[in-house]
């Protein structure tokens, strides 16, 4: 019963953590300019996320060694190295939207200046990194996350067009004019979902943890798909309100305080308060793992020690690392950029910077001399190399639709 | 300014001035936050006046001047309301007085983006 009650909890934080600042603009802004017709593309970056982290978390859990360890042994150091400086830039403008997303919500929360309200979301972010354990990060940030659902109430409350959501299922056009839009929003839902830097952090997680191959595979199998899947689930949430409420009026939302217009108007001041605390919280986590992240990284690829279980005084670059990203995000934030712009564009570059990640990984968690009886079976193999392919066709038109498009902008 | 400009501008008055007319009937109604009506309409209020002064700096050509000309009228009317709206969060009286000027507003910038 305890094992069951602990796979439950790790499912159901993955859920809450799914959702970040960049789900937030994108699947809202998709939702309100093309109604249901990019579910799809939710539900494509949901299985790539999933199929991925699986692949990351067996990997990690068989060799006791995290993403970026992989990578410098499959690219070498000089190409790893690049691929390093490329994950690190992604991960530091993520933090950096991800930070002042937190203000944001706090704003939209107590009404408060928001320039104090930047140094309270660095005084969390710090604290929680610094002082809290895992489990209880997981429990508050993953589970307040969980609010989030109140946009999935207010998506039933609703009542949506069942037969346009399935219609959404699969790709089409519709009556889009504006095609390179619809294809810079496919690129941001998709790549969105796949940040590296998720993989980044449950990877290390699993190392930290000390999962066994002989008793927690089957963890991690769950964990990635049934976690991450549903956490899709609050995705395709806030595409069906935004399809349902913003479309039909018109409403661009260029604002995390149109995000949450719909619960609002739908469920009154309560949903409003339960949708503001779930994005506070939801947003606050992603700050905490895109953190960890940026320290896991650097850490791994050169050799230094690091764990968030070690003491900041046995693992010291690993904790600089980290601690200098919260200062780097804040010093920005703090210049007056916006969060939502810097989200947008820090889901663009992170798909850039997604084969540098995900090449390597796939290419070792396939190989048998390595992996042994745990090495990608059929389905693993098919589904990473569609994915691949995938992956190569974001990064190559991430760069070129965000300029088309003047940031989705027309 | 050409017609797609003007077009997507005129939409995007329409989207901020319907955001804030369905916030100003939540708040007429006692459903939102003080808090949240304050730093949404400042938020919006400070994108309609950056499209005002975008639009006004603007040379449309003379088929689309009167249709412009329009547009920035709106949204410097729609960035005052909304500026009004800020500063009297959580007087219901007031908000239910400007609604109905900022659902207007927003049929108007539709109307100039249909017929652009």
């Amino acid at each position: 019963v305890k094992k069951l009650l602990e796979i439950s909890m790790g499912i159901l934080a993955s859920i809450g953590g799914f959702v970040d600042i960049g789900d937030l603009v994108f699947v809202t802004g998709a939702g309100a300019l093309f109604g249901y017709q990019l579910i799809w593309a939710i539900l494509v970056g949901m299985v790539g996320i999933a199929v991925y982290a699986e692949m990351c978390g067996r990997v990690a859990t068989v060799t006791i060694r995290p993403v970026f360890d992989v990578v410098r042994e499959r690219l070498g150091f000089g190409v790893g190295l690049c691929g390093l400086i490329a994950s690190q830039l992604v991960t530091l403008i993520t933090l950096t939207a991800e930070l002042g997303g937190v203000a944001l919500v706090l704003e939209l929360l107590t009404g408060w200046p928001y320039r104090p309200l930047v140094a309270v979301a660095t005084a969390l972010i710090l604290f929680s990194a610094w002082f809290l354990p895992f489990s209880v990060i997981e429990k508050l940030f993953g589970f307040g996350g969980m609010l989030l659902i109140t946009f999935t109430v207010a998506a039933l409350r609703l009542h949506p067009h069942w037969h346009s959501v399935a219609a959404g299922l699969v790709p089409h056009f519709g009556h889009t004019t504006s095609y390179l839009i619809w294809a810079y929003f496919v690129v941001g839902l998709i790549s969105t979902s796949m940040m590296p830097y998720e993989v980044f952090f449950y990877s290390s997680g699993v190392v930290e943890e000390g999962w066994m191959p002989s008793s927690e595979l089957g963890l991690n199998k769950v964990t990635a798909f049934l976690g991450f899947g549903l956490g899709g689930g609050l995705s395709i949430s806030l595409l069906v309100v935004a399809a349902e409420f913003l479309f039909p009026r018109g409403i661009d939302p260029q604002s995390l305080g149109s995000v949450a217009l719909a619960p609002l108007a739908v469920l009154g001041e309560v949903g409003l308060v339960l949708a503001l605390i779930g994005m506070l919280l939801a947003v606050a986590g992603a700050s905490i793992d895109t953190v960890y992240a940026g320290a896991y990284a650097p850490a791994q690829f050169f050799g230094w020690r690091w764990g968030k279980y070690r003491k900041p005084s046995e693992a010291p670059r690993f904790t600089l690392t980290w601690l200098i990203f919260i200062a780097i995000a804040t010093v920005v934030v703090l210049t007056g950029a916006n969060p939502v712009n810097i989200a947008e564009i820090a889901v663009i570059f992170s798909a850039v910077a997604m084969p540098l990640t995900y090449v390597p990984l796939f290419l070792v968690a396939r190989d048998k001399g390595y992996m042994g009886t745990y090495a990608n079976g059929k389905l693993a193999n098919t589904l990473g190399w569609i994915y691949l392919v995938v992956i190569l066709v974001l990064s190559l038109t991430a760069v070129p639709l965000l300029i088309l498009t003047n940031m989705g902008q027309g | 300014v050409t017609t797609f400009r003007l077009q997507k501008d005129a939409g995007q008055v329409s989207s901020i001035a319907n955001d804030a007319a369905i916030a100003a009937h939540a708040a007429t109604k006692g459903q939102t936050t003080e808090a949240y009506f304050r730093v949404h309409m400042s938020e919006l209020g400070k994108e309609a006046g950056k499209l005002a002064s975008v639009l006004g700096s603007a040379h449309p050509s003379a088929r689309l001047a009167a249709k412009s000309r329009r547009l920035v009228q709106l949204a410097r009317e729609l960035s005052g309301e909304l500026e009004r709206l800020e500063n009297s969060a959580g007087d219901r009286d007031q908000a239910r007085s400007l609604g109905p000027r900022l659902e207007q507003i927003a049929r108007l910038a539709d109307a100039i983006a249909k017929n652009a």
